[in-house]
């Protein structure tokens, strides 16, 4: 029996291997060459537009730690994925609760129109919402005066410009949320939510102790899904700032900090080494992410 | 008969060597010939930041163009904004996937320069650049060689709203800094919580970050006598930090006292062209160019241009210019000089200049027979200015660009009000900044 239980394993494993080398090959060559060539190059003085090379050791990494200005893109990166991530999930999953639980006329519609921002483009819908919150002439800003409060100067004052990205991040993710957790809400068994009726638990006491429990693998999902994008926020920063007076520094993202060395600045190696930073970053706090929703 | 036969020979080969050295010799510095005109229709293609300018080729330049060269059937403009645009000229140009045509700032393009990624100019082009002013040789200029001609040439100069000053009592336009804050303070009104309403100058205090350098800051150091970088005088060709001295102080001093001591600006005002345009700020430092958006944005807003002010040691302007250029990998070479030559030519710069308000690169131009608007006309006397233009260093983009992200957290220091020790600490830690970076470009000369 067991000779012939190791040939059906082995048969197994090449179907899978087979079924899998092609997938494999194709994100070793646009994935894993790649990572391999900027951890490489992080490590040289390398340029776009002249040739050779310089092995620096570790001067790339120096620099970028002692560089004020990817103190600050950490910062703004740190704030908006972090503010982003926990919008988008809160309200992704109170969409997804009332879609499910309230039956009423039109829920297809609402469903969809939730999920619109997802499938349009970033940069226009960045674009509408810069309209929305220009100084002169932002509907935001003419509702404000109405209700007698001063213009806000929302993209070029530093202090605010964080929290239009936010938004317009938001905006753009939750309704995809919205439909992880639904699908989750979906896989519920209803019986458990009768049988919590029968016990007289309430709405809140059924989230709590029902809901949230059983979604736990999908909220670990957006989690880290949600994570990832925004720590890689980038178009909505440059296109939101965009203009004279305020693009680039003020909302420098790590990412338009590896874009401007890279491209601008012509430092390759600079560039690298901010992308390696940015992957052991994402990683870690994926694992840390993977890590407390597993002791939970 | 063999000592004539001698000197016949001699001589039919004196002509024959003098004829081929001749021909040889107006075959490199001529322009293209018209043999190498194509029989094929063709299509040309042009890459651009400025959308202005894209209005201007389509509804000027190409037509003018497809007349004289009918097989041109198509000028394809590619534009992008600026920060798509550097990161296109990153990729395109080493990769050898380019335009025939190219037009890029003077500043962005040395680094492409000096790699060899440009045509160097021909003699027909380096004609062009020598009937225009003087002052553009600089920037192009590298070797001892010309790449490029400017198109778009621009400078700095100052918007005053008349009502506002008028409204204060101020019947003259300031020709000095010192006038142009005391005017500022005028001008500057407060809400009833003391935060600006409308500030008396719009600083530049961040954003892009070349801008901000470019904008100001090198205006502030030229009005004081001192620039970016000083070419080394032990290693000529070669540059450190021109401001790490008393210029630079004063240039610092002058911010610093402008946002503290006399507030005529904060970081939390509406700031630029659009400020102007909404009535947001009394005096704006620009290009002529942007009239065009205070006139669209801002139509009932009464002001007059008028040159930079003058600084305690110098009277100084930015020049600034969008120049043409031949990517060493383009294919129609023959067109692209020829739509260069056009372009840059004095009719189209004269046209240019009646549509766009900006600022020819031929010195004698009759900018009242052009129909400029009069507003600007004052701002275009530019006796007793010097016209500082780009250098062609490999390390100055980069300078701006850093030097922009460092400046506007400086300015934030308050605590650097009538604190010589802490300006001069941070004008040091700036010049460390700048002569790093010459450094990192193998530019730096003690």
């Amino acid at each position: 029996m067991k000779p012939l239980a190791n040939r059906q394993r082995r048969s197994d494993l090449i179907f899978v291997f087979s079924i899998l080398i092609p997938i494999m090959a194709l994100f070793t060559i646009i994935r894993f060459i790649p990572i391999g060539d900027t951890i490489v190059t992080s490590f040289f003085k390398r340029d776009m537009i002249r040739p050779g090379e310089k092995f620096v050791g570790l001067d790339n990494y120096k620099y970028i730690f002692t560089d004020k200005s990817f103190g600050k893109s950490l910062l703004n990166t740190g704030f908006i994925a972090a503010f982003s991530m926990f919008f988008s999930v809160f309200f992704g999953l109170f969409l997804a609760v009332e879609v499910n639980q309230r039956q009423i006329k039109g829920l297809k519609v609402a469903q969809t129109l939730f999920f619109l921002p997802v499938i349009v483009s970033m940069v226009p819908a960045t674009l509408m919402w810069k309209m929305l919150f220009d100084y002169n002439v932002g509907v935001i800003n003419y509702i404000l005066k109405a209700l007698g409060a001063h213009a806000i100067d929302w993209i070029n004052n530093e202090k605010i410009v964080r929290w239009p990205i936010v938004i317009i991040s938001v905006w753009k993710e939750m309704g995809y949320n919205m439909m992880l957790f639904y699908v989750g809400l979906k896989a519920i068994p209803r019986d458990l939510y009768e049988s919590a009726d029968l016990d007289g638990a309430g709405r809140w006491a059924q989230f709590r102790y029902i809901t949230v429990p059983q979604l736990k693998p999908i909220t670990l999902f957006v989690l880290v899904v949600s994570l990832i994008k925004f720590v890689k926020v980038f178009t909505q920063a440059i296109v939101m700032t965009s203009g004279s007076q305020s693009s680039g520094n003020i909302m420098k993202t790590v990412v338009y900090y590896i874009y401007q060395q890279g491209f601008s600045l012509h430092s390759m190696g600079r560039a690298s080494a901010a992308s390696v930073v940015l992957l052991i970053i994402v990683f870690l706090l994926t694992w840390l992410q993977m890590h407390l929703g597993k002791e939970k | 008969m063999k000592k004539a036969f001698k000197v016949l020979l001699l001589t039919v080969l004196i002509l024959a060597i003098g004829s081929f050295a001749f021909a040889n010799g107006s075959s490199e510095k001529a322009a293209p010939a018209e043999a190498a005109r194509s029989s094929e229709p063709v299509t040309m293609t042009l890459w651009n930041s400025s959308q202005t300018m894209v209005d201007w080729y389509n509804e000027t330049v190409i037509p003018e163009f497809q007349k004289m060269y009918p097989e041109v059937q198509k000028v394809d403009i590619l534009y992008m904004p600026i920060q798509d645009f550097v990161k296109k000229l990153a990729v395109a140009l080493p990769s050898g996937d380019v335009p025939d045509v190219m037009e890029i700032e003077d500043s962005w393009a040395t680094p492409y320069v000096t790699a060899g990624y440009f045509d160097e100019n021909t003699a027909d082009l380096n004609g062009i650049v020598n009937s225009m002013n003087p002052a553009f040789k600089g920037c192009l200029t590298y070797d001892g060689k010309m790449w490029g001609v400017p198109v778009a040439p621009f400078f700095e100069l100052m918007f005053y709203n008349t009502d506002m000053m008028k409204e204060a009592g101020i019947t003259t336009i300031p020709t000095t800094y010192d006038e142009l804050i005391e005017d500022a303070v005028k001008m500057t009104k407060r809400n009833a919580d003391g935060s600006i309403a409308v500030s008396g100058f719009s600083m530049r205090l961040g954003g892009n970050p070349s801008g901000t350098t470019q904008k100001w800051w090198v205006l502030a150091l030229l009005a004081n006598g001192v620039d970016l970088y000083e070419e080394s005088t032990a290693q000529p060709g070669k540059y450190h930090c021109g401001f790490n001295n008393e210029g630079g102080y004063n240039a610092l001093k002058l911010y610093i006292d402008m946002l503290y001591k006399y507030k005529v600006d904060d970081f939390a005002s509406q700031k630029d062209t659009s400020a102007f345009a909404a009535g947001k700020t009394a005096i704006n430092m620009r290009e002529p160019s942007s009239s065009v958006s205070i006139q669209k944005n801002g139509p009932d807003i009464k002001w007059v241009a008028a040159p930079m002010p003058a600084g305690p040691e110098a009277h100084a302007t930015f020049l600034i210019t969008l120049n043409l250029y031949i990517p060493r990998d383009g294919k129609n070479k023959f067109y692209a000089q020829e739509f260069v030559k056009l372009a840059t030519s004095r009719e189209m710069q004269n046209d240019q200049i009646s549509k766009r308000g900006g600022v020819s690169p031929y010195t004698d131009t009759d900018y009242v027979a052009l129909g400029l608007d009069e507003r600007l006309l004052p701002a275009y006397d530019f006796t007793g200015i010097t016209m500082k233009t780009v250098p062609v260093q490999n390390a100055y983009d980069t300078i701006q660009v850093k030097l922009g992200e460092l400046l506007p957290d400086i300015f934030a220091k308050s605590e650097l009000l009538d604190n010589p020790e802490g300006i001069k600490a941070e004008i040091a830690a700036l010049a460390k900044v700048v002569d790093d970076i010459y450094k990192d470009y193998d530019e730096y000369g003690e």
